[in-house]
């Protein structure tokens, strides 16, 4: 742990138990410049904090955790490879809307849009590949990597474009697939363009519903756009 | 040239709108919900394809301004956006003559090598030029240029430099040993 018994964290009990449960688990810390880095035994660099949250190098989907959440992120083991794994803040949201938010299978919406997206993270997927906050990576970044800025604006989102709604029923149906859009009052969430680094508020809201048998729609995504 | 209806493309191009914030596992899946709920007909849709694709006279600017296909689609020339499409459609439409991961181990190791001796601006070699070189080589010969997304732009020895306002060409791709 190069450096920091030089730093306020060696009296940080809760930043105390976070390294004692990650050097167990091979996790390994030094300083990089102002940065914290997490590297595995072989040095392999898992993620850095920086500008004070936790940004992923090497992702993962799956893992025995290992230590507790930071910044929506965990250590995960696979079989001796550690990495990160996105883990996002579900606790505002009730059970029928952790429902609606994640029972389609391909629904990423907490993980990628979620209101504790880092603005590291949202950076991060704006580049070209483009790495979305839960290491999904894609030769392009879309055309903005937005996020919701709080619960309380990911749930009028839900709440807007949901069916029954009349963003709902004006929304464009292809297929069993509908594409709803929904323009609140208010900045809902913020994004960042192509390549760049610097933020716009958002008030428009796209979800992506499919009908997956009867009527019953499920979402897939939502997001916040210009 | 005749305008066709094109139903089935234009149903099988929807879930690959640039607008659309979706995954390439989110677009496939809603395309093979397409065919699986009648939406889309792979016999017509093939069809369509193959008839657009061989009509040199096909307005593909055109088809992907009605259809909202890309975010600036004035940005492309006609040849590219029939490039963008094949890239999303072949390989759904064709398993069989998807290349194997040994075919894109080749090619990802044989561009590395055309781009290692690349020295003109920066290093950074324009996609078409990279594809021209590769089909110098018999192996390559019929080689589609969409199979150059194929290639690994992420952790790997190439790097990829897009062009602004038109991410779904490749742009230019440098040897990332080569920094001026």
């Amino acid at each position: 742990m190069d450096n920091l018994g030089e730093t306020s964290l060696k009296t940080d009990v809760k930043w105390l138990q976070r390294v004692t449960d990650w050097d167990a688990a091979g996790v390994r810390l030094s300083k990089n410049g102002s940065n914290l880095k997490l590297a595995d035994v072989s040095g392999n660099t898992l993620g850095e904090f920086k500008n004070g949250n936790l940004l992923p190098e090497k992702y993962a989907t799956t893992g025995t955790p290992r230590g507790e959440v930071v910044n929506g992120y965990q250590v995960v083991d696979n079989n001796g490879t550690l990495a990160l794994k996105r883990v996002p803040d579900k606790s505002a949201y009730n059970a029928s809307e952790l429902t609606e938010l994640t029972q389609h299978p391909n629904a990423h919406v907490l993980e990628r849009h979620g209101h504790d997206v880092t603005d590291d993270a949202l950076i991060k997927r704006a580049q070209t590949p483009s790495v979305a906050p839960d290491g999904n990576v894609a030769n392009n970044p879309p055309s903005h990597s937005s996020k919701f800025n709080s619960p309380d604006d990911l749930r009028e989102g839900l709440n807007s474009t949901k069916p029954g709604t009349t963003a709902f029923n004006n929304g464009v149906q292809q297929g069993n697939t509908r594409v709803v859009t929904y323009t609140s009052t208010k900045v809902l969430g913020k994004g960042v363009s192509r390549n760049g680094s610097s933020f716009v508020d958002m008030q428009k809201v796209k979800a992506v519903y499919r009908d997956v048998g009867g009527g019953n729609y499920q979402l897939i995504t939502m997001y916040p756009e210009l | 040239m005749i305008e066709k209806e094109n139903k089935n493309l234009i149903a099988a191009l929807h879930p690959y709108k640039e607008e659309l914030d979706l995954d390439d596992e989110q677009r496939l899946d809603w395309l093979q919900d397409n065919v699986e709920g009648g939406f889309v007909n792979i016999k017509h849709l093939k069809l369509e394809f193959e008839e657009a694709l061989s009509d040199s006279n096909f307005d593909w600017l055109n088809f992907a301004k009605s259809n909202s296909l890309l975010l600036s689609p004035s940005s492309y020339k006609n040849q590219e956006i029939a490039n963008y499409v094949k890239s999303v459609l072949i390989d759904f439409l064709y398993p069989n003559e998807v290349l194997t991961k040994g075919q894109i181990y080749q090619l990802q190791t044989d561009v590395v090598t055309i781009l290692k001796k690349y020295s003109k601006n920066d290093g950074w070699m324009f996609s078409y030029d990279l594809y021209d070189t590769l089909k110098e080589n018999e192996q390559y010969r019929d080689l589609e240029y969409f199979n150059l997304w194929k290639l690994n732009f992420y952790n790997s020895d190439i790097e990829r430099k897009p062009i602004e306002g038109k991410y779904q060409e490749i742009g230019y791709l440098r040897y990332k040993g080569s920094q001026a």
